[in-house]
């Protein structure tokens, strides 16, 4: 089944790498964000099954967004995947406190990354 | 006249010699009898004066002229030493003669026998003037002994020794007297002499003491002029026990204090250490002895650290502490000198800030050129021609070069901002170093070396998996990129005295030995590697030494140029 799905980036691009890798896995982007404030609003609109974050997005980053998803009651069961350039241990530990589900360092695979999203979404 | 006033000169400094040593002038004493003599014998031609014998006259008179001759020609110096008193007992017997000849001890010129006798007073020692005594008695005597005078009586017998009598004690008197006056004057000769050497000595001390003195201020105003053109540090003197003796202008000005309210107070400053280093005593106990720690065996130490300024703000700052000795090597103080760090670390910040920006913004283009690469090439519906395949890979290869470029920039950039974390858990190090020798193959076998691999004893280490695979892919690649076609890249693990050692070691172009200290230093290529264009910004080593000294190890170098170097990598294992 295919599930909808938010991704976030602020690179066009990646956004479009990523989606690529969404419609790989079997599922479809339900909502695109250019930086955390639209992200936070798309996924309280939209409710998607899972949610991939830049970390470094303007206006807010991939890690506030999460933060503030968390806290959301609405979106209880929701997967966040955080997407970041830093792979520095002091981030994931950053990224992974915010209540992030798994942390991707880029450059990522985009087939590595629609595996890693169908082990999510298809996991029990 | 100047000739004449320095023969004068030359003979009263004659004369004081004279004097001092002792010999009063033979010619001098004996030209004083002489004269004596002959006024005497002129004398004796007044009217009414009987002259006995003319004979002894004559005798006497011959003998005062000869004896008077020899005693102003007569080279004495060059004489025994004692040859001179003869000229003495032969006045005393021309005189006896004189005495005789005019009448005996009725003569009128009896009173001259006290001048020989007395020029034997002036001799050394008492003997010469008993010896004038006996002689002159003598003398009186000897008319007597030989019949001469037959109406000799008990007055001239007791005349003829009495006088003689007289005379010995006169002459016992001045030779006393003359004794005291020698002495004295050898005395005062020797105390002068004394007096004047001490004054030769206390002027030359004191022009030494003066010019000491000036060399002292002019050092001492060269060294406070230093102290105070060293606006930008603060250096601080204490002695011993770390009572505050020197406080400069740039202390002043750093930390907000007079000098006057310091000196004479203990050093304490409020600092905080930046990156406190192991075995070292911590901040939090007593300061200055906490700074002193290295210091007191001889050796410099500087440290990081912030000292808190009276207003509570933090000054980043470099504390470098060294003892201070006297000329007879007693230690005998410190001095500590404080740069301000402040610019210092603004700008590495900035260079991290710059860094980690510019590795961030080139890693996303990078991201979106391997994705895309990866979907075109596993793009099945719009498969490539084996040419393109082949472009792009290398289109792949140089991304995945910049990338891992990207990353070692950003990582150095962590480890000289201290952001660099571990991930420790125990690591087996074997499996590691295995792994690494197999993702090294590829690239070895292309390039026709072999990748052996030596022991590998069991170690476990406490460490970050990742890391240390970094550090021991870091030194695989590098050995495998520095060794030509042909060559052997070796790779053993031993473990020696509680530390696993890693071993690679290449057949490859070496290193020359002026530049092995310098390997570790950030974008720093040995000559080899350049003339032999072996890529690399020279990043890998910097990064491979700071994973090792992160884990409590160290990372060594042993190279001979042209056959090949071992890298060994120490790490401690785990207790």
């Amino acid at each position: 089944m295919s599930l909808p799905i938010l991704i976030a980036d602020d690179d066009p691009d990646i956004r479009m790498l990523i989606a690529i890798a969404v419609r790989k896995s079997g599922h479809h982007v339900s909502f695109e964000a250019a930086d955390g404030v639209e992200a936070v609003r798309g996924a309280t609109a939209a409710v998607p099954a899972l949610a991939i974050l830049d970390i470094s997005m303007p206006n807010m980053t991939g890690v506030q967004a999460c933060t503030l998803m968390r806290a959301d009651p609405r979106l209880v069961g929701m997967k966040i995947v955080l997407l970041s350039a830093a792979a520095h241990d002091r981030a994931v530990q950053a990224g992974l406190a915010a209540g992030a589900d798994l942390y991707v360092t880029k450059p990522f695979s985009p087939r590595a990354l629609a595996l890693t999203i169908t082990d999510l979404l298809d996991a029990p | 006249m100047t000739i004449l006033r320095s023969a004068i000169a030359e003979r009263i400094a004659e004369r004081i010699a004279t004097l001092r040593t002792g010999r009063h002038s033979i010619t001098e004493r004996q030209l004083v009898t002489a004269g004596s003599f002959a006024v005497a014998g002129l004398l004796l031609v007044l009217p009414g004066v009987t002259i006995a014998n003319y004979f002894q006259l004559w005798l006497s008179v011959a003998l005062m002229a000869a004896v008077t001759a020899g005693a102003l020609w007569l080279p004495w110096r060059t004489l025994p030493k004692n040859l001179h008193l003869t000229v003495w007992f032969i006045d005393i017997a021309a005189v006896g003669l004189l005495r005789e000849a005019t009448g005996g001890p009725s003569s009128q010129v009896n009173a001259l026998i006290i001048l020989p006798v007395l020029s034997l007073a002036l001799e050394r020692g008492r003997l010469p003037v008993i010896a004038g005594s006996v002689a002159t008695c003598v003398i009186y005597l000897l008319p007597v002994l030989l019949n001469q005078h037959t109406d000799a009586d008990a007055a001239l017998l007791v005349r003829a020794v009495f006088t003689p009598f007289v005379l010995l004690l006169t002459g016992l008197t001045v030779n006393e007297l003359t004794t005291r006056v020698r002495f004295r004057m050898r005395s005062e000769g020797q105390l002068r002499k004394a007096q004047e050497q001490l004054l030769s000595l206390a002027d030359a001390h004191a022009l030494e003491l003066a010019a000491r003195a000036e060399e002292l201020k002019m050092s001492s105003e060269l060294l406070a002029s230093v102290m105070d053109s060293a606006t930008e540090q603060a250096i601080i003197g204490t002695d011993l026990v770390g009572t505050i003796q020197l406080f400069n202008t740039g202390a002043e000005q750093m930390v907000g204090y007079r000098a006057a309210d310091l000196i004479g107070t203990h050093f304490a400053p409020p600092l905080r250490e930046t990156n406190p280093v192991a075995g070292r005593a911590p901040w939090e106990g007593h300061v200055f002895t906490s700074l002193i720690q290295v210091a007191s065996q001889g050796l410099p130490d500087v440290r990081e650290c912030f000292l808190v300024l009276p207003n509570g703000h933090e000054l980043p700052s470099r504390i470098a502490a060294t003892a201070r000795h006297d000329d007879a090597g007693r230690l005998t103080g410190y001095m500590f000198v404080v740069i301000d760090m402040t610019q210092v670390y603004e700008v590495a910040r900035l260079k991290d800030q710059f860094v980690s920006l510019i590795s961030h913004e080139l890693r996303t283009p990078l991201s979106s050129i391997l994705g895309y690469i990866e979907l075109i090439a596993d793009d099945e519906d719009n498969p490539l021609s084996p040419e393109q395949s082949a472009y792009l890979t290398t289109v792949e290869r140089n991304a995945n070069r910049l990338l891992r470029l990207v990353g070692e920039l950003l990582f150095t950039a962590q480890v000289e901002s201290g952001g660099f974390s571990l991930d420790n858990q125990e690591v087996l190090l074997a499996p590691l170093l295995e792994t690494a020798v197999e993702s090294a193959m590829p690239v070895a076998s292309t390039g026709g070396i072999d990748v052996l691999v030596g022991t590998l004893a069991s170690a476990r280490v406490l460490g970050d998996p990742l890391r240390l695979s970094q550090a021991c892919d870091n030194l695989i690649s590098n050995a495998i990129k520095f060794t030509k076609t042909g060559g052997s890249v070796t790779v053993s693990l031993d473990v020696c005295d509680g530390s696993a050692l890693i071993r690679v070691r290449d057949t490859g172009v070496g290193i020359p030995a002026d530049e092995v200290d310098k390997l570790a230093s950030r974008f720093f290529r040995a000559s080899t590697a350049t003339k032999n264009a072996v890529p690399g910004v020279g990043l890998g080593l910097t990064i491979t030494k700071a994973i090792a000294t992160a884990h409590g190890g160290a990372l060594e170098v042993a190279s001979v140029e042209g056959d090949g170097t071992t890298f060994t990598l120490r790490l401690p294992l785990m207790g």
